[in-house]
């Protein structure tokens, strides 16, 4: 497993795993998905990830509060929220928490890829 | 002064009788007592209501003793005549003191004056019904007063014109002028006032021979009728009798003198009227009575004649009331059916008028009460419809989050399927399936849309069987990503036997959203139990009910008899319209709603409809 290459997806909406996986994996990415925080918190290698694009509104419990945990944790893990919402407070609320970058759905393959690109430079 | 003394009254009643009967005693002591010598016969109605006028105006003061003699002069005629009618009032008045003597009539004070009763001498005479002319003739001594009455052939000829428009002969009907008392004199005035027209003069005429000629008298013709005592014949009868004679035979209109002809075939004229005379004659009476000297009160002229016309005359002849002399009393109307009936029909027509405005009222209250309900219920569509605008205001950042989802996947899903297509070993396998996706996506986004224009929808009222489970259904369909975003559990308890109401789908739908809304407001950031739970379920059979109950604090007791007020809101950018609409809904549906906070914490709100279902024993619950 190409550890420099492992990104996390999370979120609720199987649609955006699918399309999201698909990209990554077009682009030469290994992924690997999750349909809730809870999920990715029992699942999910972090030590082996690049970085996590976390939807912020997750049923269960929210992305900002996983994002958080994640934030203050001894192996810290370049986030990349991703949100259909476009309220002002979210986004204000993801970049208190700390992240590389907030995307609003839809974004373009370029603006995710950037932020991969950052992610992996914060690393 | 009153004499109490039984012997000393006796001694002057011997006194007054010892001075004798032509001693006079002091003008204020005439004796009240008259006696009322008449020309004629009290048989006509004339003399006899100029009588009774004089009898009733007399008596209305103190008692007066009234003698009648009936001279019947008209009758009977001649100096033996007379002697022994003066013979017969000297024996049966030698011994009756009179205070005074009324004459009727001409020929009654021509012979109270010919033949001076002795007795009489210083009684003093009143005198009426004498004509002017006539008295002119005679040198009337002192002690002498009364009225004359005025009929003149002038006025008679008068009413002729006013009765026979261009008149062109008149026709004088009456006994031979020498026998006749009232109207004698007509015989020298006749020629004098009578110009430019043809008279013809059927004076003394037979009444045979009379009833042959008025019945064929030329056209613009009036009759004069004076008086008639007699066939001719041998017959003799009063002058009304022979009017109505004449009358029955006449083919002209006839004027008459005397009030009492009216009615009986005259059609009126300036009439000689028996009460006034009655009147006028007991005026004097009293006046002298009271003292004054009969010498002192001038002759003067009566008044005594009117102008009174008979009705059914009048249209025989086709004389139109508005010809007559103004003033003219018209007799013997029939009365129109407004005159008989004018209570009742007054009465009818307010009765019909009042229920005709009460209709009128009532109509226009109900015109105008329909108006204002079409008009509350448009208010209150539009306002229903301007919560909804409000309320996808609230959950518009849901929409957008489901919007965007899709959206999200759509464009990565392209720009993936770009890079495959450009990498030289395209696999066309997964290529299909990201178009899949991209298909299923689009069309998940198109869902959202629709169901928001479902919801903004600015539709008629539209009264439909609506299934109350799949209202409540699209509701939550709606409503799930925004119960997400604030992390609540939207819960369905929904009757299984589909409870069907009676209602405007999208206006149901509305009540659902305000109520799950508002529940979800009353969860609180600090809740730990985060549900709202819907529920449908049939009560008593007849009616179904949707609850919406909250995991909140529930609704303070202070204000829970407000929360459907319109305004009334504990949030900070709310209108205080969702609750207050819902129950305008429910009522427009012939529902209730209501709130109760419930036991375990938090509020449920209540919505009872009639069910239209058909109930489990195959009968329509309503």
């Amino acid at each position: 497993l190409n550890t420099q290459k492992l990104v996390f997806v999370v979120d609720d909406d199987p649609s955006i795993l699918r399309s999201a996986q698909r990209l990554l994996k077009a682009k030469g990415f290994q992924t690997q998905v999750f349909v809730s925080a809870e999920d990715f918190e029992q699942n999910a290698t972090i030590s082996y990830g690049m970085c996590l694009i976390l939807d912020v509104y997750l049923s269960g419990k929210s992305g900002i509060e996983s994002g958080r945990e994640l934030a203050m944790s001894q192996v810290p893990l370049p986030v990349i929220f991703i949100t259909g919402d476009d309220n002002e407070a979210t986004h204000s609320e993801a970049c208190s928490v700390g992240c590389v970058a907030f995307l609003m759905k839809p974004f373009t393959a370029k603006s995710l890829l950037d932020a991969i690109e950052k992610a992996n430079l914060h690393r | 002064m009153t004499i109490a003394h039984p012997g000393l009254r006796a001694f002057l009643a011997f006194l007054i009788a010892s001075l004798g009967p032509g001693a006079l005693l002091a003008a204020d002591r005439l004796p009240r007592s008259i006696l009322v010598l008449n020309e004629s016969a009290m048989v006509g109605p004339f003399y006899s209501g100029a009588y009774q006028a004089l009898r009733s105006k007399l008596n209305a003061t103190s008692p007066i003793s009234i003698f009648l003699e009936q001279l019947e002069l008209e009758r009977f005629g001649g100096e033996r005549y007379e002697k022994i009618l003066k013979t017969y009032l000297e024996s049966k008045y030698g011994d009756q003191p009179l205070g005074v003597i009324v004459a009727f009539g001409s020929a009654a004070l021509d012979f109270v004056l010919r033949h001076r009763i002795a007795m009489w001498s210083g009684v003093p005479i009143v005198f009426v019904m004498v004509d002017e002319t006539y008295l002119q003739r005679l040198s009337i001594p002192s002690n002498v007063t009364g009225r004359t009455a005025r009929v003149k052939f002038r006025d008679l000829l008068s009413a002729a014109n006013f009765v026979v428009p261009n008149l062109e002969q008149i026709a004088i009907v009456g006994d031979r002028w020498e026998i006749q008392t009232a109207f004698r004199h007509f015989k020298d005035e006749i020629p004098v006032v009578v110009t430019g027209l043809e008279i013809i003069d059927l004076i003394g005429m037979p009444m045979r021979e009379l009833r042959k000629r008025v019945s064929v008298l030329p056209e613009r013709t009036a009759i004069v009728y004076t008086s008639i005592f007699s066939d001719g014949e041998g017959t003799s009868y009063p002058p009304v009798d022979a009017l109505g004679f004449v009358a029955q035979a006449a083919n002209r209109p006839i004027v008459v003198a005397a009030e009492t002809f009216v009615g009986l075939g005259g059609i009126g004229g300036y009439v000689l009227t028996p009460a006034p005379v009655g009147e006028e004659a007991a005026d004097l009476v009293l006046r002298i009575l009271n003292g004054e000297s009969a010498s002192a009160i001038p002759i003067a002229e009566g008044n005594v004649v009117r102008p009174i016309f008979d009705w059914r005359q009048m249209q025989q002849w086709g004389v139109s009331p508005s010809r007559l002399p103004p003033g003219s009393e018209i007799r013997f109307r029939e009365p129109t059916a407004w005159e008989r009936y004018r209570w009742q029909i007054t009465t009818t027509a307010a009765v019909i008028v009042l229920q005709t405005a009460l209709i009128t009222g009532l109509v226009y209250e109900r015109r105008r009460r329909r108006n204002a309900e079409v008009e509350t219920r448009q208010r209150m569509s539009e306002l229903a419809h301007m919560n909804r605008y409000a309320t996808a205001g609230e959950l518009s950042s849901s929409i957008a989050h489901e919007l965007n989802q899709p959206l999200g996947a759509i464009l990565s899903n392209a720009e993936t399927a770009e890079l495959l297509l450009n990498s030289p070993s395209a696999n066309l396998e997964e290529l299909k399936e990201i178009l899949a996706d991209i298909r299923r996506d689009d069309q998940r986004a198109n869902e959202v849309i629709l169901r928001l224009r479902r919801l903004l929808k600015k539709a008629a009222v539209d009264f439909r069987n609506v299934d109350l489970n799949d209202t409540v259904r699209e509701v939550l369909e709606f409503l799930e990503a925004h119960a997400t975003e604030h992390d609540i559990t939207l819960v369905k308890d929904l009757e299984p036997h589909g409870p069907r109401v009676k209602g405007d789908r999208i206006q149901l739908q509305q009540v659902i959203v305000n109520l799950v809304v508002n529940g979800m407001e009353a969860i609180g950031d600090s809740q730990q139990e985060r549900q709202v739970t819907i529920r449908t379920h049939f009560v008593d059979g007849a009616w179904v009910e949707l609850s919406v109950a909250d995991t909140g604090a529930g609704i303070p007791l202070d204000k829970i008899d407000h929360v459907f007020d319109p305004f009334f809101t504990t949030k900070e950018h709310g209108m205080g319209m969702g609750l207050s609409i819902a129950r305008t809904i429910v009522g427009a549906h012939s529902g209730r709603i209501w709130v109760e906070n419930q036991v375990g914490g938090g509020a449920k709100f209540r919505v009872k409809l009639p069910s239209t279902t058909a109930s489990q024993d195959g009968s329509i619950a309503h």
